[in-house]
């Protein structure tokens, strides 16, 4: 791996009067992981690109490339270290499409209308409103939780802001309701009319119950929650 | 009176007749200096009979073509040799023009244009200028339209339309959703250039790009270039290629320079050659200047 750093401040400040707004912002911003990306939301993707690209560029040299991959309605700019992503730009022009959620269309310009300019280390960039950002981070935990656990973090960081009294949870709640509805799940499982084959059943789904418990939270807090239970 | 809903640019076509061929650079060059249109494709055309030729062209104009006959007589003898020139209209200024059935909406920037180079190029008759017109212009974007599906391109004036507008890509690139923005070594540059007597018979080779006539241009004389361009405008070059914006483009030139940033040459790698897909031009400019590497966009077949 090469010395490679972009510096994104001079890039924000081309994209100061463009409508666009960040997602899940890092804490870091305007420092980066290597192999991080940051993800968009913007009217014209292929302008936001071009202003991107022509900020870049000059950072081309042997051991730096970017690729550009447009998908349509979400373009990809890789900044490549060799054959290494060193960084991504993920850039949606409109709502990804999501399995388990539905969402209406008009959510994705709802974020950007509603986003606001914070600066970071003399940074400015645009970011959505917090109960916008709720909403995705709900809405990307409800997509992805089944594969991904560690996505319980969108949950974490919920649970965080409404303690913390910096959201209120009915108006999350009604904005939620009005942009989103959840697709009816198809229960066509045939259940056992054995009662002991159902029991086995039972048992079986606690088992795998306890494997998730114990990947997310560790034995010992897995064996303190079975305590728990079996007290009650 | 005018209408401000009506369109501000279009695409038009000015076609120049047998007769006007012979006007064809300095046409081309007062089409240049008018900084209300872009030339988008120059393209000549040997009709296989002008009579039908004639009554196709004028087959989307607003007047019927029997109107027309008469007026139109005098192309029936021009040589069978025309030229379109395919133009953005930046500033169309459309109107109504005309009274009843005749009514129709026309650029207004176009038809001033197109009379300033009849008053130049037509034929005169005893101090008078004839109605025997060496060119022609459309009046609306559909008769342009019309014209390029004649000449085979089915998509009309979609034909112009570019892609992937966070790069500067000709309108003729595309189907291309991938591409790499690299450094290369000049050694590595290839390009394709069009061998030939005339701009109807030619064919195209594979060449490194310090051998091109337009490398060459700047190396050795500027006439290698300028002869390479007159023989094949037109024809296999349908570009708006032009050796005085030339000689102004490599003087102080500097590639990727703001405002210019996003015109990348276009190249396509085959087998170890980097062949350029567009900006020969600019490749040239850079590389004459002694630079030894150049950044290019690379287009990629696949994701």
């Amino acid at each position: 791996m090469s010395n490679i750093k972009i510096d994104l401040i001079p890039l924000f400040k081309k994209l100061e009067k463009e409508s666009y707004c960040i997602i899940k912002l890092p804490d870091n911003f305007p420092s980066y992981d290597v192999g991080s990306d940051l993800d968009f939301f913007c009217y014209n993707i292929e302008k936001v690109s071009r202003i991107i690209l022509g900020c870049l560029q000059s950072d081309i040299s042997d051991d730096l490339s970017v690729i550009i991959t447009n998908m349509g309605k979400q373009i990809y700019i890789d900044i490549m270290d060799k054959r290494d992503i060193h960084f991504r730009f993920d850039l949606y022009g409109s709502l990804p499409s999501y399995q388990n959620v539905s969402i209406k269309d008009a959510f994705f310009s709802s974020v950007i209308e509603g986003s606001n300019k914070v600066e970071k280390s003399k940074c400015i960039v645009k970011i959505p409103k917090l109960i916008d950002e709720s909403i995705l981070r709900y809405i990307e935990y409800q997509e992805w939780f089944s594969e991904r656990p560690d996505k319980i973090k969108h949950i974490n960081y919920l649970e965080e802001k409404f303690q913390n009294s910096e959201l209120e949870l009915n108006k999350v709640l009604d904005k939620l309701h009005y942009y989103i509805s959840i697709p009816r799940i198809k229960e066509d499982e045939k259940i056992n009319a054995s009662s002991s084959i159902q029991y086995m059943q039972y048992l079986y789904g606690n088992f795998k119950k306890i494997i998730k418990y114990i990947q997310l939270n560790g034995l010992e807090r897995t064996i303190y929650k079975i305590k728990d239970r079996l007290s009650r | 009176m005018k209408f401000k809903f009506l369109s501000v640019s279009r695409i038009d076509c000015i076609l120049i007749w047998g007769h006007g061929i012979k006007y064809f650079d300095d046409i081309i060059r007062d089409v240049n200096s008018n900084k209300n249109f872009d030339i988008l494709k120059i393209q000549k055309y040997k009709p296989k009979s002008i009579k039908s030729f004639v009554k196709e062209m004028y087959s989307y104009d607003y007047v019927p073509f029997w109107h027309l006959k008469e007026k139109t007589k005098y192309l029936l003898s021009t040589p069978q040799e025309v030229c379109f020139i395919f133009i953005k209209n930046l500033n169309s200024n459309e109107d109504f023009c005309g009274e009843g059935n005749f009514r129709h909406r026309e650029s207004l920037t176009l038809k001033t244009f197109k009379e300033k180079l009849r008053d130049k190029y037509n034929p005169y008759e005893n101090g008078e200028r004839t109605h025997n017109h060496v060119i022609h212009a459309t009046d609306s974007e559909m008769q342009a339209e019309h014209m390029l599906n004649y000449l085979g391109y089915d998509d009309g004036i979609e034909l112009f339309k570019s892609e992937n507008n966070f790069i500067d890509l000709p309108y003729y690139v595309k189907g291309y959703k991938r591409f790499e923005f690299k450094l290369i070594h000049v050694n590595n540059i290839f390009c394709n250039i069009i061998e030939g007597e005339s701009w109807g018979s030619f064919n195209s080779k594979t060449i490194h790009i310090k051998d091109s006539p337009q490398y060459r241009g700047l190396s050795e004389n500027i006439s290698v270039y300028e002869d390479y361009i007159d023989k094949h405008l037109g024809g296999a070059l349908q570009e708006n290629y032009c050796t005085e914006r030339y000689r102004t483009l490599s003087q102080g030139f500097e590639y990727l320079k703001e405002p210019y940033q996003n015109s990348f040459v276009d190249v396509e790698r085959v087998g170890d050659k980097y062949i350029i897909i567009d900006g020969v031009h600019r490749a040239c400019s850079h590389i004459y200047q002694g630079n030894t590497e150049i950044k290019v966009c690379q287009i990629l077949k696949s994701t």
